[in-house]
């Protein structure tokens, strides 16, 4: 039995994941994997503290749905005021955004029945000329 | 049904240090197929989605310590040691660790 709620819908923004409540039911009913959701957990800090120090209005978007940013935590502020004033100004500077600068568009190539998403070498800075493919598979 | 950790988790030596990488995909794969977590299937379902996107949108920012990042999750294909060479992994990982070093980006948890 869970003790919390993990996900709601909140109309146009989407889901409302609270990835801290998931975590700590998923550690009570898996104990063994206690330690790998701590490892998890701390990856996850790391990523928020990027996304704060790279202050992108889609990743700020992201990590408020993911519940991570303490103004998106529902158990710090049960108020869903705060978080759809939140969601709203990230909205309002991508907008913006876009409007001011148009992006440079980035083909992602995603395959439903591989579960891959890649890009061309050349579109990674970072991984110079390797094919670098992004994953996420999950039980369907 | 008996949780493998090991499937869920490994870890490996970076440049000399240990680091802990998390397998995501597995670990949460685990946990679903877990008899006691059924409950948690459509809000983990929602995360993975989630997640997906992040990596996604990781891609289209380009920042090198971000892509570490989801190297480490495995969010990435190329952090796969499944589907990935390890040594084409630690590659990929080095040159991703130069570039932050080169920015001056801290790399605490990287094992560099």
């Amino acid at each position: 039995m869970t003790k919390h709620k993990h996900a709601e819908h909140v109309g146009a923004l989407g889901w409302r994941i609270q990835t801290v409540n998931l975590i700590l039911d998923m550690a009570s009913q898996a104990p063994d994997l206690e330690r790998d959701l701590d490892v998890f957990v701390g990856r996850l800090k790391e990523v928020a503290n990027r996304a704060l120090v790279l202050d992108d209005p889609e990743l700020n978007a992201l990590m408020l749905q993911l519940g991570i940013y303490g103004v998106a935590d529902k158990v710090l502020f049960p108020d869903q005021k705060g978080y759809r004033i939140a969601i709203e100004e990230q909205s309002t500077r991508l907008l913006n955004l876009m409007k001011s600068d148009a992006p440079e568009t980035i083909e992602v190539k995603w395959s439903r029945k591989s579960g891959c998403v890649y890009v061309e070498p050349n579109q990674l800075r970072g991984s110079e000329n390797s094919m670098v493919k992004a994953t996420y598979r999950l039980k369907e | 049904m008996t949780i493998d950790p090991e499937i869920a988790f490994d870890h490996r030596v970076t440049k000399g240090n240990l680091s802990w990488k998390v397998h995501l995909p597995n670990l949460l794969e685990e946990i679903l197929t877990n008899p006691t977590t059924g409950a948690l299937a459509m809000p983990l379902t929602i995360l993975g989605h989630t997640l997906h996107e992040l990596a996604e949108l990781a891609i289209e920012i380009d920042d090198p310590r971000l892509h570490l990042m989801m190297l480490d999750l495995t969010l990435y294909e190329a952090g796969d040691p499944n589907k990935t060479d390890p040594a084409e992994i630690t590659r990929i990982r080095n040159l991703l660790i130069d570039q932050c070093e080169q920015l001056n980006l801290k790399l605490k948890g990287t094992g560099a």
